[in-house]
């Protein structure tokens, strides 16, 4: 009776126009961001969070949270059409979305694409909705001690799905939960690697990190390599899939939601990683995996429904544990506190309009995407034809922008800069950003659960392995890193190359 | 540059920030178990990233080189591109302030869509005034606060 109530309360709170239009404005915008490549949700979230500051919290959210599932759409679009990925999560996309395209299957694969990220996200918002209020429960009765134990997990977890070297991940890691020490101690106030500059009295700025990370390090390297486009056309009367197509991809849109709800809730696993490990499934499960990359059908449903189950899932450990699984979650959750709202367990009990308004947004925000995507797709199409060289300083000048306006410094500008530079870098040496900023934002997190926890037993380590939550936690930490240390030592030269 | 020398750099530049993290942290004061200090977190993540940077290095190190592959006139112009947009993003943040942002972002667009773009000068001006005072507009209908400079642009 309760979840009725709860959902009752979600629904006439996304419902309101004004949350509507937040809505709609959210999944347009992903849907844009996805259409386009050179800027991802992580970057139009940044650019749009110092936006967000004059909006109620609810609509700040709701819409933030629809640029990112509607990037998941969008991505598609790009890899079916131009066979360059909007998004990383729609990269393996290409292999038949494009094949399908050159077939003269466009239509179908851009519809199978919509349609199956409709169920998929529909099916793991229910998820969401039934896990969150139980695992928010267990929550509450975590202390320090296992809020530390979580926070390791999580990061080695991190490293362990990474797509590149975990090694190089890892360090990656350690070098993120660096950057979160700098600026005030917040136990003693004592100024940490602030160089004597005020700016950096409350730390590295997330907004900069991130967006020169992932925002201006992108421009840099697509500025690097000719885009060329050549778009296939399509028939708008062809979009939807035939019955033979549904047949072919209805298990693999049932196992894409599958794979994609598990992995979002991981850390470091979201919608990336579920899209590849849809689409390897379906490839060992096929009876003609011979077939595959040459335009098959199940090639486009799995992990297109995959990734966007995993957008949706990864909103769980974030909302009810108040742990960000991902580098957009994480600035999801570096929205939540701008807002003046702690993710985790509470925010169920203090802020429930919050809570179920967010999560009934999301089939609110399916529903649009479904007609933004299907019956509008020739729009998206000719969105395509602006040359990059238009796009990107637009990108720039609204990186730069929202930056600025966070705070009004410039710091926060040249910081931006510098992890342009820095991420750049990391792109050209194989380093992946992601640890990075999840760890710089878990950070924080993780020193005070860690001082909490040492005052509460007087100093004793034995903290973590006595209480039973925490000792599974340690345990699976020491199984996943000797896991990685016994693979690292079996193939040295792959690991650290 | 070849892929292991950048691997060798790029593990002594992280050795040596570790380093010198650990000698920060040090002088912030470690403190104890009992009752962690400043340094503490700090020191411990640095000290572990040194000792991973620095397993790093001696491997690349030992192994076997390619060779460094012949410089391209392409690749330089490639980093040229890289420094240009860097440096005016810089500028934008020097100029904002004083300039104001219409001012600013016309100047940083100026350079983007005239240098590393390569559009004709005409298409460059008319790009940059129009983005710039669109931008302007959007970002006050917003309500996003920006400098005016001295014109109150």
């Amino acid at each position: 009776m309760e979840a009725f109530h709860s959902i009752a309360l979600g629904l006439s709170v996304a419902l309101q126009p004004i949350n509507l239009f937040f809505c709609f404005v959210g999944v347009f915008v992903g849907t844009l961001i996805g259409v386009l490549p050179g800027i991802g949700p992580v970057g139009t979230m940044s650019l749009l969070l110092p936006v967000t500051f004059h909006l109620s919290p609810v609509g700040a959210i709701i819409m933030l949270a629809g640029i990112y599932y509607g990037a998941q759409y969008g991505g598609s679009t790009t890899s079916i059409l131009v066979n360059i990925p909007g998004e990383a999560s729609s990269i393996v996309t290409c292999l038949d979305g494009y094949q399908m395209a050159r077939n003269g299957r466009a239509g179908p694969a851009l519809g199978m694409a919509a349609l199956g990220s409709f169920l998929g996200g529909s099916v793991a918002i229910v998820g969401l909705t039934l896990l969150s209020v139980p695992l928010a429960e267990a929550a509450l009765s975590f202390g320090p001690p296992e809020y530390f134990s979580l926070m390791c997990v999580s990061l080695v977890v991190l490293t362990f799905l990474s797509q590149g070297s975990m090694y190089k991940s890892l360090m990656m890691g350690v070098l993120g939960l660096l950057l979160s020490f700098v600026g005030l101690d917040m136990f003693t106030s004592v100024p940490r690697f602030t160089f004597g500059v005020n700016e950096l009295s409350d730390g590295v700025g997330l907004i900069p990190l991130v967006m020169g990370l992932f925002g201006v390090a992108e421009i840099l390297v697509n500025l690097e390599t000719s885009m060329k486009r050549e778009i296939y056309a399509t028939r708008l009367g062809e979009i939807l899939p035939t019955a033979r197509d549904w047949i072919a991809a209805k298990w693999a849109i049932a196992r894409g939601t599958l794979i994609g709800f598990f992995l979002g809730i991981l850390p470091g696993g979201g919608a990336v990683l579920s899209s590849f490990v849809s689409y390897a499934v379906e490839r060992r499960l096929s009876r003609h995996p011979e077939r595959f990359g040459s335009g098959v059908i199940e090639g486009v449903a799995g992990p297109e429904t995959a990734n966007n189950a995993a957008a949706q899932s990864s909103f769980i450990p974030l909302l009810a544990l108040g742990i960000p699984p991902n580098v957009v979650m994480a600035v999801l959750f570096g929205g939540l506190l701008i807002h003046g709202i702690q993710p985790g367990p509470l925010v169920m009990q203090q802020r429930p309009d919050l809570f179920w308004g967010v999560v009934m947004s999301m089939f609110v925000g399916n529903a649009m995407l479904l007609a933004l995507n299907l019956p509008l797709i020739g729009m998206w199409v000719r969105l395509l034809r602006v040359p990059y060289d238009v796009l990107f300083p637009l990108i720039l000048l609204f990186c730069a922008v929202g930056v600025y306006s966070v705070n009004n410094s410039r710091t926060d500008v040249y910081l931006m800069v510098l992890f342009g530079l820095v991420g750049y870098l990391m792109q050209k040496l194989g380093y992946e950003p992601a640890p990075l900023a999840l760890a710089y934002v878990l950070g924080p997190i993780l020193e005070t659960a860690l001082r909490q926890s040492l005052a509460l037993s007087g100093g004793s380590l034995a903290i973590f392995v006595t209480r039973p939550i925490s000792a599974a936690s340690m345990l699976l930490v020491l199984v996943l890193l000797s896991v990685q240390i016994f693979s690292h030592r079996r193939s040295p030269r792959k690991e650290t190359t | 540059m070849s892929e292991r020398a950048a691997n060798v750099a790029t593990s002594a530049v992280l050795v040596t920030l570790a380093a010198g993290t650990c000698v920060g942290s040090w002088r912030l004061g470690l403190g104890d178990v009992h009752t962690p200090g400043p340094g503490f977190m700090p020191f411990a993540a640095a000290a572990l990233l040194g000792a991973m940077a620095l397993v790093q290095l001696v491997r690349q190190a030992a192994s076997p080189g390619a060779g460094d592959p012949p410089s391209r006139p392409r690749e330089a112009r490639r980093r040229g591109t890289v420094v240009i947009v860097l440096a005016t993003l810089l500028g934008f943040g020097a100029a904002i302030g004083s300039l104001g942002f219409t001012i600013s972002s016309f100047g940083m667009l100026l350079v983007l869509f005239g240098v590393v773009a390569r559009k004709p000068w005409w298409v460059t001006l008319a790009a940059a005034l129009s983005i710039a005072v669109v931008a302007r507009l959007v970002f006050r209908a917003l309500g996003v606060e920006l400098p005016g400079g001295p014109l109150g642009l």
